[in-house]
């Protein structure tokens, strides 16, 4: 009863064609890089993996029909450690400021072809500059996220 | 040049004197010549065309003509006659040779002339010759003066030219040096820009991080003046303690000094007090043993009660249902009147029993309402679905309502805080308390201060002066799935 108390109404704000899209773009280059489809996310984003290292492409859901792209890398079980803290990185904390890659979190879209769009764009413009780097170096994975957390 | 002058300069002047003395001996013969003809022509023109024989003596009387006529010698007038004949021819042949000579003498004259003119020329010549040699002198020796300075001047300026070549070659020895100092430095300028390229990365990368500090320290600020109002609020209270806890103390001496009587009469009531403790001791047994007696039995009650209602709505039920049975049975076979009496007789009950089973059903509602705002706590965070949506299932909570989809996006920013807040209210309204789970780290900074409804919400409970619990993030983590 609670349950569904504390979670009615959201749901409803979940993009329904999300997932399907996001495979279509972006799975092909994920296998690529030797990263497989993992598991979804409560509002069905993907999440891909490759042993310890995970890649999270999902969307901000409380923003109505406007919705906007979300990516994370990590290194663990999920986003967040034992203790509380960061154990991934959010693209944006990557992406220097004065770079128009920056502002990826605006990409806004409503329908699919808007999102198909969008995904090709951040297949082009963040996963291929930013991310490729950080899926073949462990190491600096692991500082990105340490400072991440040490910030966050 | 200067001897062809001078030649001619004697040439003109030996012509001018022949000229000179030619012209007065030849005039003066030239003149006796002529009359001595004149004077022979005359005596042969008086003898009729005859040889006149002797001369007139008016002839020989006067001037040079009778010296000459007494040279002669007037021997016979053939002789004379021949003589002067012989005399008339070569006076004649005088007279040509004059006249030639005359011919030649003004040729002579001529030239003299133009001789003179020229030498006039040559002299006006000359002159200006001599001055042009003179000015041409002066000419000189100024150029002679002029080539003096030169050469001094040369003299110098070769000293110079040595000196300056002598600095060129030290300044090309400092030009080689400056070039390869500066290879040096423009190697150094080189090293310097690309560090600079670097440290305008790093300061791009500081600006950003700066940012998300100024924004963080914006957060802590709010926080700090939140846990101000806190601390306001806790000194205050504790203000109200501490004026207690004086009336307390106060209240404790009166109370001591009636403690003190009473110990005195306590010491006087000992006595009665152990006599009353035995019986209270018994009295108190008795209690516990009806108080767990009326617990049981209130227990008993209720569970009677619930069980008694229960197993009366389920006779009620089945009595129905059998009656309902026996009349659609009566009913096929034609019996309907006949089976109403029991019928209402056998309804009674039952709506005896559904009566008090609304009202109990009232009842519980009631107190299960009650019980449920009473508990109730609404979960405030970022990121509803992956976050405050679990958290708040995990323990129990509720989250604030949110409209539909559709509903939502077509509002204006305003519209969203408007509703936002009305949602809040309500829960306020409702006795809920709230818990805060944090900010969801993996949101976008520049998102966030687009649109924040977790710090207006925040801020809202602060405004209206109601607490909330801040979770902290270690025991987020432990209700969230991953």
């Amino acid at each position: 009863m609670m349950n569904n108390n504390a979670s009615a109404g959201w749901k409803g704000y979940d993009c329904p064609f999300f997932t399907p899209v996001c495979r279509r773009v972006l799975s092909g280059y994920c296998q690529a890089q030797g990263f497989l489809e993992d598991e979804l996310t409560p509002t069905a984003g993907i999440v891909y993996r490759r042993q310890n290292v995970f890649l999270e492409t999902s969307y901000d859901s409380e923003t109505g029909l406007n919705f906007a792209p979300t990516l994370i890398i990590g290194a663990g079980v999920g986003k967040y450690g034992e203790d509380g803290r960061p154990s991934a990185v959010p693209f944006w904390y990557l992406i220097p400021a004065n770079l128009p890659e920056r502002g990826y979190t605006f990409w806004k879209f409503k329908t699919e072809a808007e999102l198909e769009s969008v995904l090709v764009r951040v297949r082009h413009a963040l996963l291929e500059p930013f991310a490729a780097p950080l899926l073949h170096n462990f190491d600096l994975l692991e500082k990105h996220i340490a400072n991440f957390g040490a910030e966050s | 040049m200067r001897s062809s002058i001078s030649s001619l300069i004697r040439t003109g002047l030996a012509l001018l004197l022949l000229h000179f003395g030619v012209s007065g001996s030849w005039a003066d013969q030239t003149d006796a010549l002529s009359k001595l003809g004149q004077r022979l022509s005359d005596s042969l023109l008086l003898d009729g065309g005859s040889r006149q024989t002797a001369p007139p003596k008016s002839i020989y009387a006067t001037g040079a003509a009778a010296s000459l006529a007494d040279g002669l010698g007037f021997t016979s007038s053939a002789d004379v006659r021949e003589q002067n004949q012989e005399t008339l021819a070569r006076i004649r042949d005088q007279r040509s040779g004059l006249a030639e000579q005359r011919l030649a003498t003004e040729e002579m004259r001529s030239r003299l002339s133009e001789q003179k003119w020229k030498l006039t020329d040559m002299r006006s010549r000359m002159n200006d010759q001599k001055s042009q040699m003179a000015e041409m002198r002066s000419r000189l020796n100024d150029q002679r003066s002029q080539l003096g300075d030169m050469r001094s001047r040369m003299s110098d300026q070769q000293s110079r030219l040595a000196d300056m070549r002598s600095r060129m070659s030290d300044q090309k020895g400092q030009l080689g040096d400056m070039r390869s100092r500066m290879s040096d430095q423009q190697s150094r300028l080189a090293d310097i820009r690309s560090r600079m390229s670097d440290q305008k990365g790093r300061l791009a990368d500081m600006r950003s991080r700066m940012s998300d500090q100024q924004s963080r320290l914006a957060d802590m600020r709010s926080r700090m003046s939140d846990q101000k109002g806190q601390l306001a609020d806790m000194r205050s209270r504790m203000s109200d303690q501490h004026s207690r806890l004086a009336d307390m103390r106060s209240r404790m001496n009166d109370q001591q000094s009636r403690l003190a009587d009473m110990r005195s009469r306590m010491n006087d009531q000992q006595s009665r007090l152990a006599d009353m403790r035995s019986r209270m001791s018994d009295q108190q047994s008795r209690l516990a043993d009806m108080r767990s007696r009326m617990s049981d039995q209130f227990k008993r009650q209720s569970f009677d009660g619930a069980a008694r209602l229960q197993s009366t709505l389920e006779n009620s039920r089945r009595t129905i249902g059998t009656m309902h049975q026996i009349g659609g049975m009566a009913l096929m076979a034609n019996y309907g009147g006949d089976f109403q009496p029991g019928l209402s007789l056998a309804r009674a009950p039952y709506q005896s029993a559904l009566r008090t089973a609304a009202e109990r059903r009232v009842e519980l509602s009631t107190v299960q309402t009650f019980e449920r705002n009473r508990m109730r706590t609404t979960v405030l965070g970022e990121n509803m679905r992956e976050r405050v949506v679990p958290f708040a299932e995990k323990t129990g909570a509720r989250t604030l309502p949110r409209t539909s989809k559709e509903a939502w996006d077509s509002m204006t920013t305003a519209q969203q805080y408007k509703f936002n807040d009305g949602a809040l209210r309500s829960r306020i309204k409702e006795g809920d308390s709230f818990r805060y789970i944090g900010r969801d780290a993996f949101r976008d900074p520049a998102e966030r201060k687009r649109f924040d409804l977790t710090g207006t919400e925040l801020l809202r409970l602060q405004d209206r002066g109601v607490p909330y619990q801040a979770v902290p993030r270690s025991q987020v983590q432990r209700m969230l799935p991953r």
